[in-house]
């Protein structure tokens, strides 16, 4: 499908189209998280990842899901224990005694959308698995790399780490999120509604897709011709070197985080009906976007600062820079 | 090396103070070298670590070289290491020096002698300075050398000294404080981060971030300095004013510089008069058959306390010394020019005024004589008139009546203005005034009257027993209840009730012309000391009123002028009579050769403005406070209307600069925060445009169309900034004005009359430039470590 023939205003409006009726789809699932949602759709246009966190039983799972099968694409999904094994994800070579040569078995991440419950309860070694299928959209078994299809979505929940029985994501594996989400517990209101909805049926079974996942493809050319300008990659540019020389943390943010912060902004400047992106945007995203990548020092630790709250500090403090700099 | 150059350029800006006492700036370069070398000498040891005791060592040395090759190189070996000749001849040259120092008058030529000593002063200063900054690390106490420094003009000049030099030496000295500040925050310590390895600071990060005290220490700094500025000049009582107090204190003064010290001159006068015996004070002789009395001090302020000298100054160009005095004022008539050769007696001391005849043309006496422009009064800082002889030539200047009573005062009339000031006194005094003058019409007829009124009728009684004193109450009491004094009081009620009645008089100390001997000579003795009234006439000057009775009972040699005798009661005297040379036989001069005689026509400055040229700083007071207090409050409005006039012509710029759509957001949108500043509200740089809008909507309770305004004002600032292409924005100015008017109606009266009377971001416009200034200087500053660092890096 192509969209060269359209102009950016058809595109957008395309874009908003779709965006909604895929965010209405998930919001029937999903009750009273309409920030959340719209973030998860952020990350799926930036052709990002997404980490989910929180405590269980708050529908980090059923975020994930919803948004998989939204789309009409493959979906795999993956519950993570401490004795998965790499070649559980990514696929294993396997002796086919017919054709008495080696075949490739496809592991669960060859897929659109791959739902990673609980990444952190299996072992480093396992997590590692999902790097090299992230950052380059292939995998390398054996010697031999596999392209993974277009769209590509890593949608992974994990509890907290102070749970038990979790391993902690290494920095490298977080970094390669594009953003880290917290679901938190519904609203009364919303927590009464899921009773009487959930009481009955699961609403995930009626849950039909809205959108293929050419209209995917479709909408994040869309995204990446959203018009980023000087000011505003400036101004990404001084927020990110800022955590890196904040006394608070131990580890900034890199290089890759500005480059995601940018393309989230994008998406999220698309989704808001603008072809264009400003400052807002990126304060918006800086949070979800930077938060889990950042290392804080041993002090803060102490004092309890969390990243999110020196992300914030710092939105406070970065100044925004027009074009002649004021 | 920050405090160091702290050090430097405190010690050179307050140097620039003595600028006022040199002719030329010749001096300056050598004295700043100095103190250049001297710290620089100072830095040198401490980075040699040079033992404790043997700190100032450098410094000394440093000063000593620098004094060497500077003065006396020819001495020295290789023009630079001292050697015994050359100490000698530097000491020979701070010898002179100091005999300049004390035989000139400031401002004084920059002689090789004079410079030694202000350069060798200068750098004593710096070192000073810099030992208390540097080494103790109390810059505070710097102050103390630096005050020294600035003690010198002041006490010298006995002036106010000009403004911009005093902001000048305490922007100086606030550059040194700032940077010790910085380095004392400095010291507090570094941040302790750990840091993800690869993540070095940057170079020449600051150890603390000290903007926010910095910023705060620059405004307390000029807001002192200003204060300091401002504050003398709003209070009158401030100023150095009337040195020679004539009631009450008044008491001799410190020596030195070209101030005058001497005797309360009535005080002298009375003292002079109440001295047991008689004892001759001058003797002189003159070809005029009637001299006139010899003056010495002329009492020129009345304040209501007391008749006082205005502040005497002199400069170079206010010596006697072979040329003719200035000429004297108001004086248009021809008079026959007379000689007067005078000895005064040895045994006077402490006489620092030349007793004269009024007016003297020019005259001829060793020592340093200055004269005072406007009175003539001839005076020295150095020199006493004991023992002295002095040639003269003089006016005989003998008005005629007619000339007199043709002659009013004009308003504006060559500065005499002033001599009309009297302060509020007794009611009394006035009504008398009044009273006696009724039915003379002309200013002549009216002083003729006063005088009169003093000395006929028995009216007054010459009694030298009563207590010295002319303040207002003094002369009351004189004039309405006991009626008897001396000259003192005659003289000052006298000119007091001129000035009331619209004469300009003052009240002139000095000796009456004496008593003729045998030989012809005129002798003046203490006896002969004396108080009259001058009073003023257009055309003709200062002439010589007599109320004091004279005789046997009264001031003994006293005469009274035949002008100021009332002509006898003949018919045909009366105004415009048809021969005045008839009645009047003194007059030497027929009307016709008068009015042709004029030295400089009345278009001539007046001569006051002459002891400017002089070189003293601030002009002598020659007009009224009026004047002056019109002048202060003109630079108090203009202050006060600059901010928000400043303002209105940025809005106008802005507007008119801005050209196509990206421009008007963005001028619309620095109006915004402009106005938003203006009335005290706050401007976040970590604000986008929609932030900002939302909190502004909030806090200045914005709704409906003014909302709207704001936020279009808000998201055309946000397409020009960020957007491809910019959105049409129709009428951004008057979304802002509507945005204005909303929010001022929103916030408190005072905050609105100040964003409209004191736009704050004026205020911060002038504040950014000065911070601007601030940092470039400190940034020269570290240029040295910097490069120093640099090199280092890259060794080769």
């Amino acid at each position: 499908m192509s969209l060269d023939t359209r102009d950016a205003a058809s595109d957008l409006n395309d874009l908003i189209g779709t965006a909604s009726r895929i965010r209405s789809a998930i919001e029937s699932v999903i009750e009273g998280k309409p920030e959340v949602v719209r973030l998860a759709l952020t990350v799926l246009l930036a052709e990002g990842h997404l980490l989910i966190e929180d405590v269980p039983g708050v529908g980090k799972t059923m975020l994930a899901k919803s948004l998989a099968r939204s789309v009409d694409c493959s979906v795999r999904r993956v519950q993570f224990t401490p004795d998965l094994l790499p070649s559980d994800i990514t696929g294993v070579s396997a002796f086919n005694a017919e054709v008495r040569e080696f075949e490739f078995k496809p592991g669960p991440v060859f897929a659109n959308i791959v739902v990673g419950d609980e990444i952190n309860r299996a072992s480093p070694k396992t997590q590692s698995a999902l790097l090299e299928c992230m950052e380059e959209r292939q995998v390398t078994v054996d010697g031999t790399t596999f392209e993974l299809e277009a769209p590509f979505m890593v949608i992974a929940t994990q509890n907290p780490v102070e749970m038990e029985g979790t391993y902690p994501l290494p920095e490298a594996q977080r970094d390669r999120f594009t953003a880290r989400i917290s679901m938190g517990y519904p609203e009364p209101s919303a927590e009464l509604e899921m009773l009487d909805v959930h009481g009955t049926t699961s609403p995930l079974d009626k849950l039909e897709p809205v959108a293929t996942a050419a209209d995917v493809r479709a909408l994040t050319d869309v995204v990446r011709s959203v018009h980023v300008s000087d000011a505003v990659r400036r101004y990404v540019i001084d927020l990110t070197s800022a955590t890196r020389s904040a006394p608070e943390l131990r580890l900034g943010a890199s290089p890759r985080a500005t480059l995601q912060l940018v393309r989230a902004s994008r998406a999220w400047a698309a989704l808001h009906d603008r072809d264009y992106v400003v400052p807002d945007d990126v304060q918006e995203l800086a949070v979800p976007v930077l938060a889990h990548r950042l290392l804080p020092t041993a002090e803060a630790q102490v004092e309890r600062r969390l990243p999110e709250q020196v992300v914030t500090d710092l939105l406070n403090r970065v100044p925004v820079q027009g074009r002649s700099g004021r | 090396m920050r405090l160091s150059a702290g050090a430097l350029i405190a010690t050179v800006c307050a140097a620039l103070l003595l600028h006022p006492l040199f002719e030329s700036g010749g001096w300056f370069v050598p004295a700043a070298l100095a103190a250049a070398a001297t710290i620089g000498g100072a830095a040198l040891g401490r980075r040699l670590s040079v033992p404790g005791w043997a700190e100032p060592l450098p410094a000394l040395l440093a000063l000593l070289v620098f004094m060497t090759v500077t003065f006396t190189s020819d001495e020295a070996i290789l023009a630079l290491i001292p050697t015994p000749e050359s100490v000698t001849r530097l000491g020979v040259l701070l010898e002179a020096g100091w005999y300049d120092v004390n035989r000139y008058a400031a401002p004084v030529p920059p002689y090789l002698g004079i410079t030694t000593v202000t350069t060798l002063g200068v750098g004593a200063v710096a070192l000073a300075v810099e030992f208390l900054a540097v080494r103790m690390r109390r810059a505070a106490l710097a102050g103390l050398p630096l005050l020294a420094l600035f003690s010198v003009p002041v006490a010298v000049l006995r002036d106010q000294l000009s403004w911009p030099l005093f902001a000048l030496a305490a922007a100086g000295f606030l550059v040194l404080l700032a940077f010790d500040g910085r380095e004392r925050v400095g010291r507090w310590g570094r941040p302790v981060t750990v840091r993800a390895e690869g993540a070095t600071p940057r170079r020449n990060e600051p150890a603390v971030d000290t903007s926010a005290f910095a910023g705060m220490g620059r405004r307390l700094g000029l807001t002192a300095v200003l204060v300091a500025l401002v504050v003398p000049a709003v209070i009158p009582g401030i100023r150095d004013d009337g040195l020679f107090g004539v009631g009450g204190g008044g008491g001799p003064g410190d020596g030195g510089g070209t101030s005058i010290t001497t005797p309360n001159p009535i005080v002298s006068l009375k003292r002079q008069l109440n001295l047991p015996r008689d004892a001759e004070v001058m003797r002189y002789r003159t070809g005029m058959q009637v001299p006139g009395y010899l003056r010495m001090n002329v009492l020129d302020a009345f304040d209501g306390q007391a008749w006082t000298m205005s502040t005497v100054r002199g400069g170079r160009d206010d010596r006697v010394a072979g040329r003719p005095l200035p000429e004297p004022q108001g004086l248009r008539i021809a008079a026959p020019q007379a000689s007067v050769e005078a000895q005064i007696s040895e045994r006077v001391t402490g006489m620092n005024f030349l007793p004269l005849p009024y007016p003297t043309r020019e005259i001829d006496i060793r020592g340093d004589w200055l004269v005072h422009g406007p009175t003539l009064m001839v005076f020295s800082t150095r020199s006493e008139a004991g023992g002295s002889t002095y040639r003269a030539q003089v006016l005989d200047v003998r008005p005629s009546r007619e000339q007199l009573r043709g002659a009013g005062w004009r308003a504006g009339a060559q500065g005499a203005g002033r001599y009309l000031n009297v302060p509020r006194v007794d009611q009394r005094i006035q009504r008398l005034a009044t009273e006696i003058t009724e039915g003379a019409t002309s200013p002549y007829e009216r002083a003729v009257a006063l005088q009169e009124w003093f000395t006929t009728g028995g009216r007054f009684r010459y009694d030298l027993t009563v207590p010295g004193g002319n303040g207002t109450s003094a002369l009351s009491d004189f004039l309405l209840r006991t009626r008897a004094g001396y000259c003192e009081q005659f003289a000052a009620s006298m000119a007091l009730m001129a000035r009331m009645t619209g004469i300009p008089a003052r009240v002139a100390v000095g000796y009456t012309s004496g008593t003729r001997t045998a030989d012809g000579s005129w002798s003046v003795s203490t006896r002969d000391a004396h108080a009259w009234p001058e009073l003023f006439f257009d055309g003709i000057g200062w002439v010589r009123f007599e109320p004091t009775p004279s005789g046997l009972a009264g001031q003994g040699s006293a005469s009274v002028p035949d002008w100021s005798i009332p002509p006898p009661p003949t018919p045909g005297t009366g105004a415009g009579g048809p021969s005045p040379e008839a009645i009047d036989p003194e007059s030497e001069t027929s009307p016709e050769s008068t009015a042709t005689a004029a030295p400089g026509g009345p278009e001539r400055p007046d001569p006051g403005a002459g002891a400017d040229v002089g070189g003293t700083v601030g002009p002598i007071e020659d007009e009224g406070p009026g004047r002056w207090l019109g002048w202060t409050a003109l630079v108090i409005v203009a202050l006060l209307c600059w901010p928000r006039l400043q303002r209105s012509a940025v809005r106008r710029w802005r507007w008119a600069r801005a050209r196509g759509d990206a421009e008007l957001a963005r001028a619309a949108w620095r109006e915004l925060r402009d106005d938003v500043v203006d009335m005290g509200g706050e401007w976040r740089g970590a604000e986008s445009p929609r932030g900002a809008a939302r909190r502004l909507v909030e806090r200045y309770h914005l709704d409906g169309s003014a909302a709207e305004a704001l936020w279009r004002i808000a998201l055309a600032e946000e397409r020009a900034r960020y957007a491809p292409a910019p959105a049409p924005a129709p009428a951004l100015a008057a979304d802002v004005a509507q945005v204005r008017r909303a929010a001022r109606a929103a916030v408190r009266p005072h905050r609105r009359l100040r964003a409209i009377l004191f736009p704050r971001s004026s205020l911060d416009f002038l504040g950014l430039t000065l911070g601007r200034g601030y940092d470039t200087l400190e940034h020269a500053t570290t240029l040295p470590t910097t490069w120093r660092n640099r090199l280092r890096r890259h060794p080769t």
